[in-house]
């Protein structure tokens, strides 16, 4: 008995080269990870002076206020470009910070005055004076729009009544400059300040003086509070404390994972967003003066993305649709990144769709349609099959890529510059490792023209050190370079090419001396500590 | 004992004259299968040799009870002739001569018919002219192609050809013209009309050639003759024979006076034709780029199919030259034969399948698969252990690598195709062997192992370099549906090792899979459970052992234990905590060992190593020691796991020296054995098996299957497990080992099909086959112990029958220094 197989499949079709898989990296990127890396790089810009400090604005469209040098420059929340800039100040401007509902902001200074501007008009509208020292951080009261408070290098904070320009508290305690603070998102009269000697303080309004000392045993950057209200969040130093505040004041967790100072604290808003990726809790982001801008999530606290900028952040800020990063840095590098706001997308799609859903009614009382007519002879071509219909399946013929289509005319040498224009390490491979199998690679890279050496030995040049290719593509650079050798005088750009794969060759094999070098070095320290 | 697999491609298939019917030679019998299923119908036994050609007799309107005979010709000097739907033999001539080819061209034209009842059915054959078998005035050997007349039995005498080696015949379509290629010359012979009664009267012309010619076929009209040489060239003469086979005596003689006097004109005129060939024009065609090898014109002559090592069908429309293709029918095409139905070809391709082509809709209409040729190894990794076969648990399907890197799912006990699973998705490319000379395709499956509830299959397969660079291998986990027809790849691990793999052994229990490469290192993969969603495999952990070389690997029957041979040790490892166990060594001379299996049921583990002296060797687990050992050049270990035995498969190369040409043969010597005892159960000899296969069945799937309603010939009451042989040509053969009823069936006199040669008095031969192998003169070297403790059962008894310590000590202490001098 000999088993039958009796369909139409049996004359095989042409199966296309499937591009080279790789196993995916131990640590893959997490969705978190892929969330923070959707936010592209919209400005860059260079200040004239350090950003000391970067504030989005609570209303829509978020537009930022970039502190720098003696200004205060106001960004567009959507297009990232310059609205409009506040430059009426005598001395170094600090903290300029807007009011909840957008339209004015307060900005201290180097002179310890506080000034309140409108944002449209961009006039001075009230001038606090009463800090002997220079004013590093204001801010508004986020629930009444009337008072500010602010802290001070002359070791106070104090509570203005906006209107009449009276000092309405000064709170009194911290010993060295006050240099941070923070609002409590669930009391307006709960505050926290955060000072030079090593401590954070709790103040409630009401009764005007501190309810807590945090002793964090670093200089303070930077207070923050969580959303919640109970707990509290103190950079100074390389370290983050996280602190619960209505348990009295203990510490929960710290974060050493900064090298180097950490200058910045800020919260992603709780979003409650349904579809989009972005994610449902908040996250905790601090920037440091080692460049590092690293996300924990809250749970554990564990880091779940890093970014990494040229220059020590001093500040930075995230908008509250979390869609708009804005980072400071003390070179006065400003590097806001941006994510596309699907929503927004999606809406304005809609929209469209909505015009165009309403567009056929128009047409839809046409009469009927004639031979005259070129629709005669498309109708029903729409037509979509009813319940009771036999449907057939159209067989569609599969898409071959270019190199296939060569392949498939055992034009090997077509094909490898056709797989050479895709620019796709992973095709390049598998093209190269199908020409193998079938022992075309030899016939492919002799006598290739001078266009497509150029882009195979520029190809080489970028993926011969890429360890995961170089098991393969070392020995085929050899064959290429033994093979072409002779064609390499006929052109100089060839030449370049070659000489720039010489380059990446000797710049590797340094790199494999001085890591053998390290390892020889780290060996018997590694066997001296097992011991 | 259940035989099946057969070569369906020897030769091109014949149609019956209704077309309802397939003949298909394999070996010494005839397959009729029906066309519209693919199912054998009967089969035709009776020659016994090499079955050669097939002659159908055609139908003729008047005669009915004709309609299904056939006439067979075999090596074995017979002509017989056939009812093929009953399945018998209706008559035999004896011819005396081996014959290579056979036809019958008064049976194509239905005219003649009527003559020939009078005058007898004359035959064209070819055959291997012996050396003073007839009073012949040539005494010398080769091929000739003599007339015989079946209907009286007897030759014409005289030869009408005479070549150095016998070659196949061709006939036309309408019987006219007789055509046989030798070399670079065609014969072509004109069958008289009028009954012949000596040679002299058939008239010959030659045509000739450069290169050498492969194949011919006629057209309907018997003017063109194609012909396919081997670099792939088509030569189409048209008017072959004007002047030669013309009645008409004064143009035959004008034809002879122009050769005389070689006229150079007539050369001029004669387009393209060679010499003084009688032919008008000679047209070239060339689009094959390796050997043509099959040729047939349709049924109007309009078009001309080919076929070559491209495994592509090229259709030649003749006068314009235009061609058209039917790609990728898998493998090399060997035989393209036309059938009653004009539209309907039956293509024969490499890898023993039968294709029925419709010309109409170019399509392939079905395919009927047999047994694919076992994928040969390149030679300089031919010594590593591959697994080459392997039992699919949950159906009992063996499955085997084959060409184009595919494993192939045979059922063994219904003789059926099941399925095939492509390992490395990959187009056959003929050409990528060819241009290294070799055989071997340059990629291939070399090892496929399955978990122990079949749901996982692990395979690893290999790429040959080209020029010394881009040697790879991958191994690959797949993972299959409920029924275990579809395999869907989980995970594929491209170089896991940077050598290739030299072995792949699957966990009995757990997932667990260990891959071992000879540049020395073992790695075990594990799944890798906490992913969520599809639970893809790792490497959980790389063993080595002082750098050797490692060339097998097994887990011991209960997965406790794992074994990894190092070059020329037994590593002993514990697979869940990665601990080195112990080492099995033997003195020197040492030699590598390539295969290592641990026995069931036993406390045994054998190894076969290969160099200068290969030998078996059978390790006592208890004692760590060698416990026996034969030299024997061991081909195949398969391992029992229903009993303690164990069937190694060696090789004997043996030269057979037939009366017409001598063949080497490399027939396989099956031998059971137990652990314990180093004598053999039970021996037989394979045809031709060398290079096969070999693999236990569990009972429960020959059980299955015979509960589905089949009648097998399986032992229904033994519990034992059933032996899979399977050869290099694409024939198996499953019987119980154990059973005694086998060995008589053995014993049976030797058919050319028949597998299993010898029966129990085949001990002798055994020894013979293995004194071959070894230079020492003793068999065994270290005889077996039988009882591990020297004291016997002395100490088996309850102690207050135990004799005083004074005299047992003494007797227990005698004991070991008798051993020690054993040793």
């Amino acid at each position: 008995m000999v088993g039958m197989v009796g369909d139409g499949k049996i004359v095989a079709e042409y199966v296309p080269v499937s591009s080279k898989q790789f196993p995916k990296s131990r640590n893959p990127l997490s969705a978190e990870s892929k969330f923070w890396r959707t936010f592209k790089r919209k400005v860059s810009e260079q200040q004239t002076f350090a950003v000391t400090c970067i504030n989005f604005c609570p209303t829509p469209p978020h537009d930022f206020a970039v502190t720098s040098s003696t200004r205060v420059v106001i960004y567009d929340g959507t297009t990232c470009e310059v609205k409009k800039t506040i430059s009426r100040f005598t001395d170094l401007a600090y903290s300029g910070s807007f009011r909840s509902d957008g339209q004015l902001l307060v900005a201290g200074g180097e002179t310890g005055i506080i000034q309140v501007f409108d944002v449209n008009s961009r006039t001075v509208l009230r001038q606090l004076k009463g800090h002997t020292r220079a004013v590093h951080w204001v801010r508004y009261s986020p629930l009444d729009k009337l008072h500010v408070l602010s802290a001070s290098d002359d070791s106070t904070a104090r509570w203005w009544d906006v209107a009449s320009q009276e000092v309405a508290l000064k709170l009194e305690g911290h010993t060295d400059y006050v240099r941070c603070g923070a609002s409590n998102p669930s009391s307006a009269d709960i505050w926290a300040t955060g000072s030079y000697d090593h401590t954070a303080r709790i103040w409630d309004l009401r009764s005007a003086q501190s309810v807590l000392t945090l002793e964090h045993g670093k200089p303070l950057e930077d207070v923050l509070f969580f959303p919640s209200g109970g707990l509290v969040a103190t950079a100074g130093g390389n370290v983050v404390k996280i602190w619960d505040v209505m348990g009295g004041g203990k510490l929960l967790h710290q974060l050493g994972s900064h090298q180097k100072t950490v200058t910045s604290l800020c919260m992603t808003k709780s979003t409650k967003s349904s579809s989009a990726s972005v994610e449902e809790s908040p996250r905790l982001l601090t920037s440091s003066l080692d460049g590092h801008m690293r996300v924990f999530e809250l749970n554990s606290y564990k880091v779940t993305h890093v970014a990494k900028y040229p220059a020590p952040i001093l500040d930075m800020d995230v908008s509250f649709s979390c869609t708009t990063l804005a980072v400071g840095t003390a070179t006065g590098l400003l590097s806001v990144r941006q994510k596309k706001d699907r929503n927004q997308e999606d809406s304005r799609s809609s929209l469209v769709s909505e015009d165009t859903k309403l567009a056929p009614s128009r047409f839809r009382k046409q009469r009927v349609l004639h031979s005259n007519n070129f629709r005669y002879f498309l109708r029903g071509r729409t037509e979509k099959a009813s319940e009771e219909d036999y449907v057939l399946a159209r067989q569609r013929r599969a898409r071959l890529a270019e190199h296939d289509k060569f392949l498939r005319r055992f034009q090997y040498q077509e094909a490898l510059a056709a797989a050479l224009r895709t620019t796709d390490p992973t095709v390049v491979v598998a093209v190269v490792e199908e020409l193998m199998a079938r022992s075309g690679l030899m016939s492919a890279i002799s006598n290739m023209d001078i266009e497509s050496l150029e882009i195979l030995l520029a190809f080489l040049s970028k993926y011969t050190t890429v360890p995961k290719h170089s098991r393969l593509l070392v020995p085929v650079t050899h064959k290429v370079l033994d093979k072409c050798a002779s064609s390499f005088g006929h052109s100089r750009e060839l030449q370049q090419k070659v000489g720039l794969l010489r380059e990446k060759v000797v710049a590797e094999v340094h790199l494999q001396e001085s890591l053998q070098r390290l390892q020889g070095l780290l060996q018997p320290l590694i066997q001296a500590s097992v011991r | 004992m259940i035989k099946g697999g057969a070569n369906l491609v020897q030769l091109r298939p014949v149609f019956s004259s209704d077309g309802k019917f397939m003949l298909i030679c394999s070996g010494c019998s005839i397959r009729v299968l029906s066309v519209a299923t693919g199912l054998l119908v009967t089969k035709l036994e009776g020659h016994s040799d090499q079955v050669t050609s097939i002659v159908v007799v055609p139908f003729p309107r008047n005669v009915k009870s004709l309609l299904t005979h056939a006439w067979t010709s075999s090596m074995d000097g017979t002509v017989r002739l056939w009812n093929f739907s009953s399945g018998v033999q209706i008559k035999c001539v004896n011819v005396g001569m081996p014959i290579k080819s056979m036809v019958i061209p008064e049976l194509s034209k239905l005219s003649a018919s009527q003559n020939s009842k009078k005058l007898g059915l004359i035959a064209f054959l070819s055959v291997y002219w012996k050396n003073g078998n007839r009073k012949s005035a040539q005494n010398d050997e080769g091929g000739r192609v003599i007339l015989q007349n079946l209907t009286t039995g007897t030759s014409l005498m005289g030869s009408i050809a005479k070549v150095t080696y016998a070659q196949d015949l061709v006939v036309s379509p309408s019987g006219g013209l007789v055509g046989m290629a030798d070399h670079r010359k065609l014969w072509i012979w004109r069958v008289p009309i009028t009954p012949v009664d000596n040679v002299n009267a058939v008239k010959v012309t030659l045509l000739h050639h450069v290169k050498d010619i492969e194949v011919i076929a006629f057209d309907p009209t018997d003017t063109v003759v194609a012909c396919g040489d081997h670099t792939g060239r088509m030569l189409v003469w048209r008017n072959v024979g004007d002047f030669t086979f013309s009645p008409n005596k004064v143009a035959i003689e004008a034809y002879r006076n122009s050769k005389k006097q070689n006229v150079i004109q007539e050369n001029g005129s004669k387009s393209g034709v060679r010499g003084q060939d009688d032919a008008s024009s000679c047209t070239t065609y060339h689009w094959h780029a390796h050997a043509i090898r099959s040729l047939t014109f349709t049924a109007d002559g309009t078009h001309l199919l080919s076929g070559g090592m491209e495994a592509v069908l090229v259709i030649w429309q003749l006068d314009s030259g235009k061609r058209e293709f039917l790609p990728r029918l898998g493998a090399p095409l060997l035989h393209i034969a036309s059938s009653p139905d004009p539209s309907l070809f039956a293509v024969c391709c490499e890898d023993n399948s039968i294709k029925l082509v419709n010309l109409g809709s170019r399509t392939v209409e079905k395919s009927i698969q047999g047994i694919k040729p076992i994928a040969s190894l390149s030679k300089n990794i031919e010594v590593l252990d591959y697994t080459r076969v392997a039992i699919e648990p949950q159906g009992g399907r063996v499955v085997f690598p084959t060409m184009n890197s595919t494993l192939q799912f045979y059922d063994v006990l219904h003789d059926r195709h099941v399925t095939e699973v492509q390992v490395a998705p990959r187009n056959f490319i003929f050409g990528s062997s060819i241009s290294k000379g070799a055989s071997e395709a340059s990629t291939f499956v070399t090892h496929v192992t399955f978990s122990a509830d079949g749901s996982t299959m692990a395979t690893a397969d290999s790429r040959l370099p080209e020029e010394d660079i881009g040697a790879t291998s991958c191994l690959k986990f797949w993972t299959t549906d409920a029924n275990m027809l579809h395999y869907s790849i989980n995970t594929l691990v491209d170089e896991p090792h940077s050598a290739e793999i030299s072995a792949l052994v699957y966990h009995p229990e757990d997932d667990m899979a260990v891959s071992c490469s000879p540049a020395g290192d073992f790695k075990i993969w594990v799944q890798n459970k906490r992913a969520q969603g599809v639970a893809g495999w790792r490497c959980r952990s790389v063993g080595s052992y002082r750098q050797k070389r490692m060339l097998a690997a097994a887990f011991s029957p209960d997965g406790t234990l794992l074994a990894v041979a190092a070059e020329e040790v037994v590593t002993l490892w514990n697979p869940i905590s990665n601990g080195f166990i112990c080492v099995l060594s033997l003195g020197p001379p040492l030699q590598p060992i390539m295969r290592l299996y641990f026995v069931h049921n036993s406390k045994h583990l054998v190894t076969a190593s290969y160099g200068d002296k290969p030998q078996l060797l059978v390790w006592n687990l208890e004692t760590l020691s060698l416990w026996w050992s034969y030299h024997l050049n061991v081909e195949a270990i398969a391992v029992d796991p229903s009993s303690s035995c164990f069937a190694v498969m060696a090789s004997s190369n043996t030269r057979k020296k037939t009366d017409h040409h001598e063949e080497k043969r490399h027939d396989g010597v099956v031998s059971l054995f137990s652990g314990d005892n180093p004598s053999p159960l039970a021996i037989w000899k394979i045809k031709d098996g060398a290079g096969g296969a070999l693999t236990f069945m569990a009972q429960k799937h020959v059980c299955y299957q015979e509960r589905q309603g089949d009648d097998l010939v399986g032992n229904n009451n033994s519990a034992h497990s059933n032996l899979v042989v399977l050869t290099r040509s694409g024939e198996f053969i499953v019987f119980d080992p154990h059973s005694q009823e086998s060995s008589p069936k053995s014993v049976q006199p030797v058919l050319e099909d028949s597998l299993l040669d010898k029966g129990p008095s085949a001990f002798a031969a055994m020894y013979v086959q293995v004194s071959a192998h070894q230079q020492k003169k003793d068999d065994l070297i270290i005889a077996g112990i039988k009882d591990t403790k020297p004291w016997g059962d002395l100490l088996n008894v309850p102690s207050h029958v135990l004799p005083p310590l004074s005299k047992i000590g003494y007797k227990v202490l005698e004991s070991f220094l008798q051993k020690q001098s054993t040793q």
